[in-house]
């Protein structure tokens, strides 16, 4: 699909919101609500564009290249009576076919009872992490240039379409922060999400907490556990290199059992996240169980207009697992970066990162990001 | 030792004719205001931090709670960046912006250019909390106490100083 078609489309499908003077007006005659104003509508946009010099020997193939980033269209709509609607639509550029997607990756309608309840259905980003939850696809927002290697949506299960019941509650000590989610889960395909079809019918669970002691400003610890059954993968027959059909490694389901959790600081120019997911996915097929673990640590602090800082990425398969077949090599990777604040809204970001790879040659990557929001 | 000496009595002195300056300083105590008809009498400090930073966002009796700000570079607002928020404007507004993009917030608080015309929403809206120089409080809203003390008590903690940054 190209970029005009993409953009036609979603201002049609948009065009039905009116983008009206809100329920509440600061002339006269004000009334807490007023039943027939319009929606009102937020309209927000992020994104970022990039250059990247890569060294790459396990692929004989170095990079030197401006790349696309992602534009990210960001629309919230107050629908009146503490009911809302959210959508975040992004238009990512593949990086081995110079082609343009478009994929929904938030769409929910929420209903606010209290702090304490909230009721969203739709799609959302799963509650697994801090990263997913607080950075979602604005670059702009996170210090660095990307995402951290096990916050990837090949590694843990990052949207869901379900229902999930959510709120805050608050003490004289202490605010905890909780959801608990029900939903589609994983599709057959990794990376994918299973938007309208459940393929096998077997929901995932999804359960988070988070606790800010009032004790330590700025400090958040929190956990997750996500419980599903990844449907089996029989979409296409497999061959040996003699064209002998060979036993389909993913012709089961696999149960799949997520656990993690982080600490993250942010306070006095100090940024500090250390954050952990174990998954364990039992094999149907195999009858053998895989543990996969994903940790990073990242630190910054900022000077001013600029924020050096330092993350550190690790990634254990464990070999043999079915869903991680073809990218399972361990490594660790040390991102060294300098944030460069050029407006309010707008960043640019300097960041080398070495990669040490288990069973393939080192890769070193340079990357300047200018990203911004509008 | 002399040249020493007299250098820390020099210094004794600057330094306490500042502390003097400075406890000289003009003072304003920062009202919380909300509709007359609000329930609400004291907010702890915790609380109504967690209420301005839209950590809480419903009254007890449920209504979810309509925040109003001052524009940017009135005493008022400085102070509460300071006290509160700990941030500057560009800082404030990104966390609003963070908010929204993580679905905590529909909007980013609606923001007024006097403490006239904030008095005037909130004595209007029932669930609106807003903040103003305590000496343009008027019957038209209601103070509230922050730790049990109201705006003029000698522990008021909402306390603007007139030219701080």
């Amino acid at each position: 699909m190209s970029i005009r078609q993409s953009l036609i489309r979603l201002l049609l499908a948009f065009g039905l919101l009116f983008v009206g003077p809100g329920y509440l007006s600061a002339q006269e005659g004000l009334v807490e609500e007023d039943a027939f104003a319009m929606p009102s509508l937020t309209l927000k946009a992020f994104g970022d564009i990039n250059y990247v010099i890569e060294s790459d020997d396990a692929i004989d193939d170095d990079a030197n290249e401006f790349a696309l980033g992602s534009l990210d269209v960001f629309l919230n709509g107050d629908l009146g009576n503490n009911v809302s609607v959210l959508s975040e639509i992004t238009f990512d550029f593949e990086s081995d076919q110079n082609e343009n997607e478009v994929t929904v990756h938030r769409l929910y309608v929420q209903k606010e009872f209290s702090d304490l309840f909230k009721l969203m259905v739709g799609r959302y980003h799963a509650w697994v992490g801090y990263w997913n939850i607080t950075y979602h696809h604005g670059t702009w927002f996170q210090t660095t240039v990307g995402r951290p290697a096990v916050q990837s949506r090949d590694i843990l299960p990052f949207h869901s379409v379900g229902l999930t019941l959510s709120g805050t509650y608050s003490t004289d000590d202490l605010d905890l922060d909780y959801a608990l989610a029900i939903a589609n889960g994983r599709d057959e395909k990794r990376g994918d999400t299973a938007n309208v079809e459940d393929k096998n019918d077997n929901k995932a669970f999804n359960g988070y907490i988070a606790v800010s002691p009032d004790a330590v400003p700025g400090l958040e610890i929190g956990f997750h556990i996500y419980i599903d059954d990844i449907p089996a993968d029989r979409r296409e027959a497999m061959f040996d290199e003699a064209g002998s059909p060979v036993p389909n490694p993913r012709a089961g389901e696999i149960k799949e059992l997520i656990i993690g959790g982080y600490i993250a600081y942010f306070r006095n120019n100090v940024e500090l996240i250390a954050e952990l997911s174990q998954i364990t996915h039992d094999d149907e097929v195999s009858g053998e169980e895989f543990d996969t673990l994903g940790f990073y640590i990242q630190a910054g602090y900022q000077l001013g207009e600029f924020k050096p800082y330092y993350r550190f990425d690790a990634l254990d398969f464990d070999k043999g697992d079915p869903f991680y077949t073809g990218i399972d090599d361990d490594f660790e990777e040390h991102s060294f970066g300098l944030r460069w604040d050029t407006s309010a809204w707008s960043a640019l970001k300097f960041e080398y990162q070495r990669r040490d790879r288990d069973e393939k040659k080192d890769r070193d990557k340079f990357v300047a990001q200018a990203a911004f929001t509008f | 030792m002399k040249k020493s000496l007299l250098l820390c009595i020099l210094l004794a002195i600057w330094a306490g004719g500042l502390h003097s300056a400075r406890a000289d300083e003009p003072k304003s105590h920062i009202a919380i205001i909300v509709n007359k008809n609000n329930e609400i009498k004291n907010l702890s400090l915790k609380d109504l931090t967690r209420y301005l930073k839209l950590d809480k966002q419903h009254w007890k009796n449920g209504k979810k709670i309509y925040l109003v700000m001052q524009q940017s570079g009135s005493m008022e607002k400085k102070a509460l960046l300071n006290m509160i928020y700990h941030t500057d404007d560009a800082g404030l507004k990104r966390y609003w912006l963070g908010k929204m993009f993580r679905g905590e917030i529909v909007s980013i608080p609606k923001t007024f250019n006097s403490n006239d015309a904030i008095k005037k929403f909130v004595s209007q809206v029932p669930s609106a909390i807003g903040f103003i120089n305590a000496s343009d409080q008027d019957d038209s809203v209601k103070a509230i106490q922050i730790d049990g003390y109201s705006p003029g008590d000698q522990n008021y903690p909402l306390i603007a100083r007139a030219g701080a940054e």
